[in-house]
């Protein structure tokens, strides 16, 4: 599928371009990875300490921001479907959608932050420190990975912004949409990891 | 799904994917509150790993996509485990610190 412009012909590999997409996806599951492996050696040395410390965190919070992220999962892949079938207008509705979603869950996480850090369990504040040692590296690492996540969470919101831009000018289109797919596989990335921190961090009774 | 020659899955399937996800994501809610301590992690996982997996072969579309990608994935998740394994020879076959 070769046109011309400015009397150029255009080479696309939209394939190696997907490979490349998630080839950076596996340095982010080993990013995670290693995280989630510390997280399994602590709290198989601590797990008592864990489920302790697990009772502050809120179950409703957890399942709520579980249930954003999957439909947020959902509103990504029907937009690259709108794309394909040439609607370009439904599918900047859904990635706006898609946005507002990751709006909520900055919203809940940020909600569910204030009121851990109002507790004084953020490292390093006074209550913090008065905690059992498992319990403290649970809230560590609580804090490490939903933050951590929470990057990636704007990372990928700005990755959509942009292929939203891109639809604006027409620059992605039905024949050409590759770049909307790699947003589409970062979010869905950020969403897998998500499926992991919530059982890991808020089903430990 | 049949396997059309866009390669594509309708937005009724997607639908119905969404609410599998939800469906599992609601069981492991209530498999949490169950008191099995021991099967509890192994539970969580288990259901989380099935998402994983829904979301990896229909929304990331490996399903579709050529199967290169597919072993790469592969090959990762198997790298992952590995090093996990490989953690607990070591720390399950440590003696208990007093």
């Amino acid at each position: 599928m070769n046109e011309t412009i400015t009397g150029h012909a255009v080479h696309r590999d939209d394939e190696a371009s997907k490979i490349g997409m998630w080839l950076f996806l596996f340095t982010e599951l080993l990013l995670f990875g290693g995280l989630f492996l510390v997280y399994t050696i602590y709290r198989h040395l601590n797990s008592a300490a864990f489920a302790n410390a697990a009772g502050e965190l809120s179950v409703l919070f957890g399942t709520v921001n579980t249930v954003v992220l999957i439909t947020s999962s959902l509103t990504v892949a029907l937009s690259i479907s709108a794309i394909k079938n040439n609607k370009a207008k439904r599918a900047k509705m859904l990635l706006w959608i898609t946005l507002l979603f990751a709006l909520i869950f900055m919203i809940n996480k940020y909600f569910e932050w204030s009121a851990k850090i109002h507790h004084g369990l953020f490292p390093g504040m006074e209550h913090f420190m008065t905690l059992p040692p498992g319990e403290a590296l649970f809230f560590l690492l609580y804090f490490f990975m939903t933050g951590l996540h929470a990057l990636h969470i704007i990372a990928g919101s700005i990755f959509i912004a942009v292929v939203i831009a891109q639809l604006n000018k027409g620059k992605i289109t039905q024949d050409d949409y590759v770049l909307q797919e790699n947003a589409g596989l970062y979010w869905h990335l950020v969403d897998i990891i998500w499926i992991y921190l919530f059982p890991l961090f808020y089903l430990i009774h | 799904m049949e396997n059309n020659h866009s390669h594509s899955i309708s937005d009724k399937t997607y639908i119905s994917i969404w609410v599998s996800l939800l469906i599992l994501t609601f069981l492991s809610v209530e498999a949490s509150f169950v008191h099995f301590r021991a099967f509890a992690v192994g539970v969580a996982l288990f259901i989380a790993t099935a998402k994983a997996f829904i979301v990896g072969y229909y929304f990331m579309h490996l399903k579709f996509d050529s199967k290169i990608i597919g072993i790469m994935v592969l090959v990762t998740g198997i790298v992952f485990l590995t090093f996990i394994i490989l953690t607990f020879f070591d720390y399950g076959f440590r003696e208990p610190i007093v």
